[in-house]
């Protein structure tokens, strides 16, 4: 009787296939297929011999990852930024979000919106010469209300202590205008009535936010947490190498696993050693990523991700 | 006296918005200023919100080219025009299917779409696909179509809304009145998505709008080039020129005269300031009140 | 379910065509290059070339360099009168593609990483790397044959071209030694009291420093040749030919009773440059923050602020450094001259592994290295609309100008530019002085040795991380070296820097053997 059904339901939503069909084959094409090049990983690459039939290489292109003194503190920098990041973005995005939703006048609303919007639109090069502008020795601006201000110069690009705070900061930044629209949509898609009713209760407005908004946002910020825990591995290159400018003496507390890779290889180029560099990256994200879904899936399930 | 109340809040959200506001703002105003800052001015005394010395250097520098700018302006329009359409229809559409209630298949729909966030073939095998078997090399759906057309990380947040914020009540409703899948999707989804599809339209036509990597790897041809690609190579080419400058190559023109350190502000300027006229008009889609009262009744 | 299997089906043959296609059309290439090896060798042997070339068959050769422009005004014009010369020696017509600067390296990788259509390309990236992945067509018994004046011309050089027994590249006429220099504004120069011919080495140098410090407070005495890096960045250039991560060895080693190969970053000469960019950097003789700073030393130049730098030097240095940065500079030598592998072998002309006709691709680069007006074309465009010559030296045309020319190449991807006019800003007879600075530079011990680094890769991944950490601190004297350099050379051990003097010392141990 299963079979029976089975097949009933699938006539059922033959619409639904029809409907998801256009996205279906464009991951297909776009994704699917060339995932096969992560077999390039476990190669030695030789265009000559060609993808498929270089020789096999097992584990090796990986190796460098680990064989290096600076393994452990590659890992933790990554994960302990991107912790952060989470943490400070969601947070500050959502406080954003709220402001805004809360404000009445529509003109406000659109210039606060785009202000908060123009820093993810500025690319991380740019970025990398404003903060230098701000942080420089010679002429930044920082140092220059320092001196005015009878205090002593701080050195920021020699002194690897103030970075982590300037690197969260700066993303947070870059990124919190960009988030704050998700939540922002989030908001403005909640029913008013539910705001009207809880007015004629007499709800206070931190009520209204705390027992309608927030709990409505919570699928969105669970959802939002775990596509960046699927990315824990990764870091934004450009942040942590042309943000710092490169600076040796910040090496330790800049260096991801995405800046090692590239300093790396820039040299050898190896295209082996840096696929099986994303191949890791992705590997972990998605063994962590599988039991957030997990836990997910136990206490929430409408929010899991699949 | 609620009317007292209410404003002093409203005072005091639009102070602390003020604020959060600026620290957002201050570094695209030092980005303008340095634009028209003169060049030795920078190298002397850094950027500065005051500098003494004005100049439209790097501006006649990026106006010299203006033939190509403009074409280039057109075709990231066209592009980011029919990419954004196509693809915003095809995130929604699968989005939909996904807030769908339990159908056969549809966990392995959001596992297949969610795979792709995590993994990648990596650029040689995709480029072997778009170029040697698709023949998408110097051609215009080669800035639409690689990367760009349908995100999943769009998907995914519009699944989130649709079945956080439209009730399933609703659709199964219409069903009952006899709708088809179709015509729930028109008829009740699509209407109450309006914030997520300007979200979500907004965030791919920025994708398509500051993309230049899709030209770097698939257009050689100048007339196919994009604003972002071209801007992106004079500032690439005038690096590459003062990075090797040094090397054992005898290069003749290291861009002698090239304002670098403005430029590079004022082609930051050029690629981000059409943005900034039209989001605007795509605002007015952030609007609160479609109550759900106002599609049942 | 059905739909399922039949994604999992298309997925599996689209899979199978995609890299099975790429590796078929690959292997066949390469047993194509096989059988072309050999008849080519048969051929050199019966010494006949010219049935090979006048086929019949007109091919079409896509031709790929780096330039500012991608597409020159006069591109149409130029590939149709190289067609013409061309043709009357080989049956094929090439096609030219213009790559910009900024685009260059990516794109040519991804070209020859796909397999698509190339037949000649100008590389500006080490050739192990490509020839380590198979990407070039080994040239090795078709040069003689089929472009025996490229061959002849750059006879010295194309020894550095070679990777692991094959000939992978062309060489271009350029300034193929390196000598380190030391460059200055002339007029304050003179204003100091000095003249260049005084300065002969680093003590010189100081002096004129630190009176350019006392008379001069404005500027910085010394600035960074380069961004990102310290201000002695280049002061032991010519004492060692450094291979890769530091390894290498010293360029007096004398190869009769073997060649030892070193970490040149723990050797005497390196201390002696660490503390004296230390003492230099106490006394102020170097722009603060040289090692984050951004803005290019030709900038600097131009906006007043900088009195010399220590870097690269070469005939024509300092024309082409005054044309640049707008104010008059003199450039000394003082370093050795020398000539090793990697300053040859980082850009040449190549044929990739997916060219269907390297014979033909081969006589069309000869031509660029011995037909002079073949030569004049490629570099200069067409006569009397993009250059005019008078006296064997050629120059814009009345109201042309470098930015509304229709077409020009840099001298050094010219093949071999010395068989063309010379350039007005050129010095006076330049290639007699290119040539005299490239015979009479010291040759490295290793000159001719290409390190194959496949055993060591886990190690140059972790040490150009050491490096990024420490070089530029030390080269500017930023931290004390007494306590830096142990310290980079301990963490350049931890690394496994000793796996790769290994590692080398045994290739090039068998590199002296054979050779």
């Amino acid at each position: 009787m299963g079979k029976k059904k089975t097949w009933k339901n699938i006539k059922r939503a033959f619409p639904l296939y029809i409907m998801v069909a256009p996205g279906f084959l464009y991951l297909l094409i776009n994704n699917y297929v060339p995932m096969t090049g992560i077999i390039i990983a476990f190669k030695h690459l030789n265009f000559a011999k060609g993808i498929l039939h270089s020789d096999w290489a097992g584990l090796s292109n990986f190796k460098y990852l680990f064989k290096t003194p600076d393994a452990a503190l590659i890992t933790r920098n990554t994960l302990l930024y991107n912790f952060a990041f989470i943490v400070v973005n969601t947070t500050v995005s959502i406080l954003i979000a709220i402001l805004l939703s809360e404000l009445r006048s529509k003109t406000k609303v659109k210039i606060f919106q785009s202000a908060v919007l123009i820093p993810s639109l500025i690319s991380i090069i740019i970025v990398s010469y404003l903060v230098y502008a701000f942080l420089s020795g010679r002429t930044g601006f920082v140092n220059g209300l320092l001196t005015s201000l009878g205090k002593e110069n701080i050195s920021f690009y020699t002194e690897s202590k103030y970075w982590p705070f300037i690197l969260i900061f700066v993303n947070c930044w870059k990124g919190a205008g960009y988030s704050s629209i998700i939540y922002l949509a989030a908001i403005l898609g909640i029913d008013q009535e539910m705001y009207e009713a809880a007015e004629i209760d007499g709800a206070t407005r931190w009520h209204k936010i705390k027992c309608i908004t927030l709990p409505l946002l919570k699928s969105t910020v669970i959802t939002m947490t775990l596509l960046s825990i699927g990315r824990i591995f990764y870091s934004d290159f450009g942040l942590f190498y042309q943000v710092p400018m490169n600076s040796g003496a910040l090496i330790n507390a800049t260096n991801t696993i995405d800046t090692y890779v590239y300093r790396g290889l820039i040299e050898l180029g190896d295209i082996s050693m840096s696929s099986a560099a994303c191949v890791y990256q992705s590997l972990m994200g998605f063994a962590l990523v599988m039991i957030a879904n997990w836990l997910t899936k136990r206490y929430s399930s409408e929010n899991a991700l699949f | 006296m609620v009317g007292k109340q209410e404003r002093r809040y409203q005072r005091m959200i639009t102070v602390v918005l003020a604020l959060i506001s600026l620290i957002m703002v201050i570094p695209l105003v030092l980005l303008v200023v340095a634009s028209f800052t003169s060049n030795n001015e920078i190298v002397l005394h850094g950027y500065s919100f005051f500098p003494k010395e004005l100049s439209l250097e790097a501006y006649r520098y990026i106006w010299n080219e203006r033939a190509q700018v403009f074409h280039a302006y057109g075709i990231t329009i066209l592009v980011t025009a029919i990419g954004t359409t196509i693809g915003v229809m095809m995130t929604l559409l699968y989005a939909y299917v996904l807030a769908h209630e339990k159908f056969p298949g549809k966990t392995f729909l959001a596992f297949y779409l969610f795979f792709t966030m995590l993994f990648n073939g990596g650029l040689v095998p995709t480029y072997i696909m778009y170029t040697r078997y698709l023949h998408m090399k110097n051609t215009i759906p080669a800035l639409i179509i690689p990367g760009l057309l349908m995100s999943a990380f769009n998907v995914i947040l519009t699944r989130t809304y649709i079945q956080s914020n439209v009730p399933a009540a609703l659709s199964e409703a219409a069903k009952i009145d006899g709708a088809t899948e179709f015509q729930v999707f028109r008829k009740v989804v699509l209407p109450m998505c309006k914030p997520i599809i300007a979200t979500v339209g907004l965030f791919a036509g920025l994708g398509y709008w500051n993309d230049w990597t899709n030209g770097l790897y698939y257009i050689t041809d100048t007339n196919k080039f994009s604003i972002q690609q071209l801007l992106n190579n004079m500032i690439k080419n005038i690096e590459f020129l003062s990075k090797n400058a040094n090397s054992n190559i005898n290069l003749a023109s290291v861009g002698g005269g090239i304002p670098q350190e403005t430029v590079r502000m004022a082609i930051a300027i050029v690629g981000l300031l059409p943005i900034l006229i039209v989001f605007p008009f795509v605002q007015k889609y952030f609007v609160k009140g479609i109550s759900i009262g106002a599609v049942k009744g | 379910m059905r739909k399922k299997m039949a994604a999992a089906v298309l997925m599996a043959a689209m899979t199978a065509s995609l890299l099975a296609g790429c590796g078929d059309s690959k292997s066949s290439d390469s047993t194509k290059a096989d059988s072309a090896q050999t008849t080519a060798s048969n051929q050199s042997e019966a010494g006949d070339s010219t049935s090979d070339l006048k086929d019949g068959k007109t091919e079409e050769l896509l031709m790929v360099w780096p330039g500012s422009n991608a597409s020159p005004a006069d591109m149409q014009a130029v590939e149709d009168a190289m067609n013409e010369i061309i043709g009357e020696k080989v049956d094929a017509k090439v096609k030219l593609q213009i790559i910009e600067w900024g685009a260059y390296n990516d794109q040519t990788n991804l070209m020859l990483s796909s397999g698509e259509k190339l037949d000649m390309v100008f590389l500006m990236s080490n050739i192990r790397e490509d020839g380590q992945r198979g990407q070039l067509y080994p040239i090795n018994d078709l040069v003689e044959t089929y472009a025996p004046d490229a061959y002849g011309a750059m006879e010295r050089y194309i020894e550095a071209c070679y990777f692991d027994g094959n000939l992978y590249g062309l060489p271009t006429y350029r300034d193929l030694a390196s000598q380190a220099g030391f460059m200055c504004r002339a007029d304050i120069l003179e204003e100091l009291g000095y003249k260049a011919e005084d300065i002969k080495n680093f003590d010189d140098i100081e002096e004129v420093l630190k009176k350019c410090q006392e008379v001069h407070p404005e500027l910085y005495p010394m600035i960074p040749s380069d961004l990102n890096s310290g201000c002695f960045l280049n002061y032991v250039k010519g004492e060692f030919d450094v291979v890769t991560s530091g390894v290498g060895v010293d360029i007096d080693d004398d190869a009769s009773d073997g060649i030892t190969v070193i970490n040149t970053y723990d050797t005497e000469k390196y201390k002696e440059m660490a503390e004296k960019a230390y003492d230099w950097n106490q006394k102020g003789y170097f722009m603060p923050d040289s090692t984050t700073n951004t803005t290019t030393r030709q900038d600097l130049f131009r906006a007043n602020t900088a009195f010399s730098y220590y870097g690269n030097q070469h005939p024509g240095t300092a024309t082409q450094e005054t044309m640049n940065s707008g104010k008059e500079i003199v450039s000394i030598p003082i370093g050795r001259s020398t000539i090793s592998t990697s300053s040859v072998n980082f850009c040449q002309w190549a044929i990739p592994a997916q060219c269907e006709n390297p014979k033909k691709a081969l006589a069309v680069l000869n031509l660029l290295y011995s037909d002079s007006d073949f030569q004049n074309l490629f570099r200069y465009g067409i006569e009397g609309k993009d250059y005019v010559v008078s006296d064997g030296i050629a120059s814009y045309p009345d109201g042309v100008t470098s930015d509304s020319v229709g077409w020009g190449n840099e001298l050094w991807l010219c093949g071999n530019g010395s068989v063309g006019y010379a350039w007005e800003t050129d010095p006076e007879n330049v290639y007699e002085k290119f040539t005299e600075y490239n015979d009479t530079a010291q040759e490295s011990p290793l000159y001719g040795f290409i390190y194959d680094t496949t055993n060591v890769k886990n190690e140059i991944t972790a040490i150009t991380n050491v490096t990024d950490k420490y070089k530029a601190i030390i080269e500017n004297g930023d931290a004390d070296p007494s306590t830096t350099l142990p310290q980079f050379n301990e963490e350049l051990k931890s690394a496994g820097i000793d796996n790769i003097i290994e590692d080398m010392q045994k290739q090039v141990d068998e590199w002296l053997a054979n050779k």
